[in-house]
């Protein structure tokens, strides 16, 4: 089958050598248990499973980990405080660590069984591998286990959940920014872990592991160690951190959109909660959730979709707003940056506007807004084609199948300018295709 | 951008560096070990760790660099290339102590890498900046909605209903979702290109690229997978090697048993049972015709496998019907999925090497 039908490319006249594909996943281990409105983020060669919502809309703050060179899931040692809410979150990676933002978490269910109420959370959390002097500890945060948690808007939803450790295999208790001085034992084990990481590759080419079945697992993280392959096959460690941020900071939200991009983290719509003379104000109350409090006329403060657009500069941990964005509010759209050039906002669920007829329009969109990052301007592409209808929930992902040319890489950097011996100097490759062109991952700067 | 870290350090011969994609323990392993380095009279040039391993993996799984950083003092200097604008930005340091450095960037191949320092970018124009994509590819997957047909408007009269009974306010979207008749779950998958596939051009490596429109297209799974792909809160995960993306999770509110909570958990067990027997089957199928199984992907065909956990999905719904939020007490119980999926839109039948 064509990967592109040919009466929409009329310059593509030969068929696709290579049709497209839908293949089972088959990897050993422990797979995550069934889940929706998590994330599942690439670090390294390590897919990273955050959280969701199981069954009877269960919260899960769990992290589960798919070792790609192994086809293994496992669950991955964590230490440090989890952010309380993992669910219609987003998880970026960026800068060697995943970038954990918003999310929400539903209160109990009230009378006649309807659902509780929604708190969002603005927390902004790192996920790294533990370095001595790699990334985990190098973020300028942070808390660790034990401490506050930053506030989470919602009104009198119940209390957050408290923080989960995931299991390891030896006690470990503090968190990574003190492994600097951390004690022999844990000096011991990260030793062994590098050999760990040389074992395994040999392992991987002589022989995987057998793929078995997938099996569902509480959300919970299992008790139980390495002897039932939950552990991580390199023997890394994750820490969470929360991060502490100035500027002009996000408003709690969730199923928002984030993409990391030119070495920013940027955070574009949602659902939040805004005042009703807010929601007048704007575009029409559009995706109002909660009923009006009928205290003294004060409106509380209903969920909406918001187009705002935020960007965080991980060197500063500071948050700036980007004045410019589409008109349209939306929710559960898809967000993915370009290479470092481009961020696109695909569809999403944006309400009716107040007064406006249902017959006439739906709630959910089908429009395609780019941010051209160098010129920070916005414009909406209405490209020809089959193109997908409206809706909202979707997911998307940028590809590049592209072969690489390696006569046409690069290799850049001003680390020969500034570097001085015994220093570190940032080099970029670029990887290009054969027509000269960069190869960008789409996800990652 | 993947970025190479790399540490200068003053050591008595050249030495050949190997960059390649590091683990996280590599690098701290390498950190570590450079500390211990002493200063010494010629540079040589350490590879520390690259910061977005997948980036590059993603690229090219084969591609081996390897950076030659050859001593300051010695004959070789004067045979080897530099760029003038590399050779005025050399390192302060190497050109105080001995008045040059020489510094290629090799392939392993016989393919010689070009070096360029970092130019300064233009702003750009945002439709010039677009032929910068030809290669890749938007893919969006699922959801929920319907398009603006007059049989695709039954979520009206759910709204109304919602608005009129309920609490005045917009319905959530989880009320259409489980609606009975409401079923505008979308199976399927649709890529934006930003310009002309280079299969498409000429063969020329040296073409340049061409300021195409963008166009929307369909990726067609076939009919088997057209059920798997209806679903919402899911995630599709670029795994940066060919094209390929990862599927995973999701619910279907349509697909919610009426009896709630039992039902949906069967359900959910049902289907992830149905996923893990098509997996077992494609691995057996695979471990009995090969022993260099790596934990990789199933070679069994996707329509097999679309069929079985298509079976699972639908023996599990039941009749098909939600509670309505209009004629039922609502429930929370919801068939969610484990399935993972490998989505390939342009495989080259290697496992993905990360």
């Amino acid at each position: 089958m064509p990967l592109i039908s040919t009466d929409c490319l009329p310059h593509q006249v030969r068929p696709d050598p290579h049709p497209p594909q839908l293949r089972a996943l088959v990897a050993s281990g422990p797979a995550p248990s069934a889940r929706a409105h998590h994330s599942a983020t690439l670090l390294g060669d390590t897919l990273y499973v955050l959280g969701g919502t199981g069954p009877h809309e269960a919260e899960r703050r769990d992290v589960h980990a798919l070792h790609l060179p192994n086809m293994q899931w496992y669950v991955p040692h964590t230490l440090g405080m989890p952010p309380p809410v993992l669910t219609r979150h987003t998880s970026t990676a960026l800068n060697g660590a995943l970038f954990v933002f918003g999310g929400s978490v539903r209160g109990p269910s009230g009378a006649g069984g309807r659902p509780g109420k929604l708190r969002y959370s603005s927390q902004l959390h790192t996920l790294a591998p533990a370095t001595s002097a790699g990334t985990a500890a190098s973020l300028p945060t942070t808390r660790g286990a034990g401490e506050k948690h930053l506030p989470v808007e919602g009104g009198d939803a119940p209390p957050l959940p408290q923080p989960i450790q995931q299991p390891i295999q030896q006690p470990m208790q503090q968190p990574m920014q003190q492994l600097a001085g951390r004690p022999a034992t844990v000096r011991a084990q990260s030793a062994r872990a590098h050999s760990m990481h040389t074992t395994v590759g040999h392992a991987a080419a002589l022989g995987a592991p057998r793929p078995v079945s997938a099996h569902s697992h509480s959300g919970r993280a299992a008790g139980a160690g390495g002897a039932n392959g939950t552990n991580d096959p390199l023997g890394r460690l994750l820490v969470w951190k929360a991060v502490e941020t100035t500027g002009q900071r996000p408003a709690p939200r969730a199923e928002h959109g984030a993409a990391a991009s030119a070495g920013k983290l940027f955070v574009f719509g949602g659902q939040r909660l805004s005042s009703a003379r807010g929601s007048a104000a704007g575009a029409g109350g559009a995706a109002r959730r909660t009923p009006l409090a009928a205290a003294a006329g004060a409106a509380a403060p209903t969920a909406r979709a918001s187009h705002d657009l935020f960007v965080l500069d991980p060197a500063t941990m500071t948050w700036s707003q980007l004045a410019r964005t589409p008109p349209l509010r939306r929710e559960a759209c898809a967000f993915v940056a370009l290479g470092d050039r481009f961020l696109l906002a695909f569809g999403g669920w944006c309400g009716l506007s107040k007064g406006e007829e249902p017959s006439k329009t739906a709630p959910w969109s089908d429009a395609l807004h780019a941010l051209h990052l160098p010129t920070q301007q916005w414009f909406q592409m209405n490209a020809p084609g089959l193109r997908p209808s409206a809706r909202y929930g979707h997911a998307a992902a940028v590809v590049d199948p592209a072969p690489t040319a390696a006569h046409y890489c690069t290799l850049a950097g001003e680390g020969l300018q500034s570097a001085s011996a015994g220093n570190l100097a940032g080099f970029e490759i670029t990887a290009c295709d054969q027509r000269r062109m960069p190869k960008w991952a789409g996800d990652d700067p | 951008m993947p970025k190479f870290y790399v540490s200068f350090n003053m050591h008595h011969d050249y030495h050949a560096i190997t960059l390649r994609p590091l683990q996280q323990s590599e690098i701290s392993r390498t950190r570590s070990t450079l500390s211990a380095l002493t200063t010494n009279s010629a540079l040589t040039c350490t590879v520390l760790g690259i910061d977005h391993t997948h980036a590059l993996i993603g690229a090219s799984p084969a591609l081996h660099y390897t950076l030659y950083l050859f001593p300051i003092h010695g004959c070789m200097c004067s045979r080897l290339w530099m760029p003038p604008c590399a050779r005025a930005r050399a390192c302060p340091l190497a050109r105080a102590h001995c008045g040059g450095l020489e510094l290629r960037v090799c392939f392993t191949a016989p393919a010689q890498l070009t070096m360029a320092l970092a130019s300064a970018r233009g702003m750009g124009d945002p439709i010039a900046d677009l032929a910068l994509f030809t290669d890749k590819r938007l893919v969006v997957l699922g959801g929920f909605g319907a398009s603006s047909g007059p049989h695709s408007q039954q979520w009206r009269s759910i709204w109304d209903a919602c608005k009129n009974y309920g609490e005045g306010g917009d319905p959530a979207k989880e009320e259409l979702e489980r609606s009975k008749g409401c079923n505008y779950y979308c199976g399927d998958c649709h890529a934006l290109t930003f310009g002309a596939p280079a299969a498409a051009l000429s063969s020329d490596a040296t073409a340049t690229a061409t300021a195409a429109e963008p166009e929307w297209g369909r990726i067609d799974f076939g009919s088997e997978a057209s059920q798997l792909l209806q679903r919402t809160g899911h995630t599709l995960t670029s795994l940066q090697a060919g094209g390929r993306m990862l599927l995973f999770g999701g619910r279907n509110l349509q697909r919610m048993s009426r009896s709630g909570g039992g039902g949906a958990e069967a359900a959910n067990a049902a289907a992830s049972a149905a996923a893990s027997a098509a997996a077992s089957a494609a691995a057996v199928a695979e471990g009995s015709s090969s022993s260099s199984s790596r934990g990789d992907l199933s070679d069994r065909p996707s329509t097999a496998a679309c069929a079985e956990s298509r079976a699972a999905w639908c023996s599990a719904m039941g009749s098909g019907g939600g509670t309505s939020a209009t004629t039922g007490a609502p429930t929370l119980s919801t068939l969610c999925t484990n399935e993972a999926w490998l989505l390939e839109v342009r495989p080259d039948h290697h496992p993905p090497r990360l």
